[in-house]
């Protein structure tokens, strides 16, 4: 049981500032409700104070509307820009239980590559798009420590094939691929090192419906096959609906409710959730 | 008998904040128990709160008062209102099941695969989970057809059916049911029935709403009436 009680990531009161920030943003209590910009020297603040618990095995939804610090978010944990404050713990990083975000450049680089695997909304930013869909992975399988070609190419092809990329395209480029496709390879590359924490961010944003279906299952089939723990970020409560068990609810910056999925879709509480759920179609 | 859930002062207020915080009261002051292996019977007015009670249980909505006791497995005495996001989900996996009216399913996901699904979550093999989801589709008369498409386009009582088999096939130490049969001819109401006395012979406790009273009154032990949101024990 041990385990399953523990939480796998663990973050604490993240705070993340865009902006130099002054005597009156410091303190976060003195912003005006409602609002993540500092009337005085005009810094944003994407993330005030977050903080939640991500458990093995488990797919945790964070929703919220364009702005709201989704994205902020998920980029700090993946080490993409530096937070202002705060922590992050994971119970499986050999160092023990120590605030990631202030471990040295070498030692987040290996969190990334063995702990963590990302899913952009932007395939363009995850895939190098001139490389070969099969090199993209390799890159994900050297930097967590493999140097085997013929075990990466077979690890690859594996990959592939486990999203429905027929292997005959492994040697072409992701830029040649559909938006669809160009996801599934980021997918496959994100799993490449096994991380026992994906973090996808907007993944179904702009495909179409069929393809959506196809990547909402192989998310659903990654978690109950290899008990990855995910961070599923999306304005779509829809999907939100189908993956997550439990949601958390940013609005400029804040989380402003957090709870069983259902219940959040059911029975919001605050303000604005009451509002996203009545703008359901 | 033992006693496996006590509920106490129950109430819940809905807030609409858009419409300047107008409150709405789903029930207040519920007060029932029930006992290990019984089946509890609540009926009244459509929006007389009869789901909300069945929602609070299971934490779809969050009780404003009061306290739902349940005696778990897991963790012995608890109080639902209370208990945390992840003990929820623990219980829902393992002893608490739902039955809604309606069908909430994946995208592409085959009839079969729905029922299938609700065994693999609870660590059933592949093989055997097959099985029992097929015996359990037969059992509720789903044409064999049907097991390997896509239940969107099932008939209201196909995707009821579909719903009971998913639920009906893990066998959960509680069953909330919300109008199992609201859209049900006799010959599909006959195997509910069946399925219910069957759970209830295991020892599955159940709690169900009912606009049918014909068929509530043959299935359940006791039967309560909700009135404008307060709740009393029909005479028997």
């Amino acid at each position: 049981m041990g385990n399953e009680d523990r939480p796998l990531l663990a973050v604490r009161h993240l705070m993340k500032r865009f902006g130099k920030g002054c005597a009156t943003c410091r303190n976060p209590q003195n912003l005006p409700s409602g609002s993540s910009h500092c009337p005085h020297c005009g810094s944003v603040l994407a993330c005030n104070d977050i903080s939640f618990d991500l458990y093995e095995g488990e797919i945790l939804g964070i929703v919220g509307e364009s702005g709201s610090g989704k994205s902020s978010l998920v980029q700090s944990l993946y080490f993409d820009s530096p937070v202002t404050s705060g922590s992050a713990t994971i119970a499986t990083y050999n160092k023990g239980p120590r605030n990631i975000f202030l471990e040295s450049a070498q030692q987040k680089r290996y969190i990334r590559n063995h702990l963590m695997g990302m899913v952009y909304q932007n395939p363009w930013i995850g895939l190098k798009m001139n490389f070969s869909s099969g090199g993209n992975i390799a890159e994900k399988l050297i930097a967590a420590g493999d140097f085997n070609v013929r075990a990466i190419r077979s690890r690859a092809a594996d990959l592939l094939d486990h999203v429905e990329i027929p292997i005959t395209r492994m040697d072409e480029a992701p830029a040649h691929f559909s938006g669809g496709m160009q996801q599934r390879v980021q997918i496959s590359k994100a799993l490449a090192n096994k991380p026992p924490i994906l973090l996808l961010d907007e993944v179904t944003t702009g495909l179409d419906l069929s393809v959506q279906a196809r990547v909402l299952d192989l998310i659903r089939r990654i978690q109950r096959e290899n008990r990855t723990a995910m961070l599923v970020v999306s304005h779509d409560l829809g999907v939100i609906r189908m993956l997550c068990d439990r949601t958390l609810v940013m609005k400029q910056g804040r989380c402003i409710e957090a709870g069983l999925t259902d219940q959040i879709l059911e029975d919001p509480q605050h303000t604005y959730t009451q509002l996203l759920v009545h703008s359901l179609l | 008998m033992e006693e496996l859930l006590h509920v106490d002062h129950l109430e819940k207020t809905f807030t609409i904040h858009q419409f300047n915080d107008k409150k709405i009261t789903g029930c207040r002051n519920i007060h029932f128990s029930v006992n290990q292996g019984e089946f509890l019977g609540i009926t009244g007015q459509s929006g007389s709160g009869k789901s909300t009670i069945i929602k609070c249980i299971y934490r779809t909505y969050l009780p404003s008062n009061g306290h739902i006791h349940y005696a778990s497995d897991r963790y012995g005495r608890i109080d639902l209102a209370e208990a945390s996001e992840r003990t929820m989900l623990r219980l829902r996996k393992e002893e608490i099941g739902y039955v809604s009216q309606f069908l909430s399913i994946m995208p592409r996901m085959t009839a079969l695969e729905f029922v299938m699904e609700s065994l693999l979550e609870m660590g059933e093999g592949e093989a055997a989970a097959r099985m029992r989801a097929k015996a359990m589709l037969t059992h509720f008369n789903l044409r064999e057809v049907l097991w390997d498409t896509y239940p969107k386009t099932f008939s209201g009582g196909e995707k009821l059916r579909l719903n009971l088999a998913r639920a009906m096939v893990r066998q959960t130490k509680l069953l909330l049911l919300d109008e199992p049969t609201a859209s049900l001819d006799q010959a599909s109401k006959a195997s509910v029935k069946e399925r219910i006395q069957e759970l209830k012979q295991r020892g599955t406790t159940m709690i169900g709403i009912f606009h049918d009273l014909d068929f509530m009154e043959s299935v359940v032990d006791r039967t309560f009436r909700l009135q404008n949101g307060l709740l009393k024990e029909a005479a028997q």
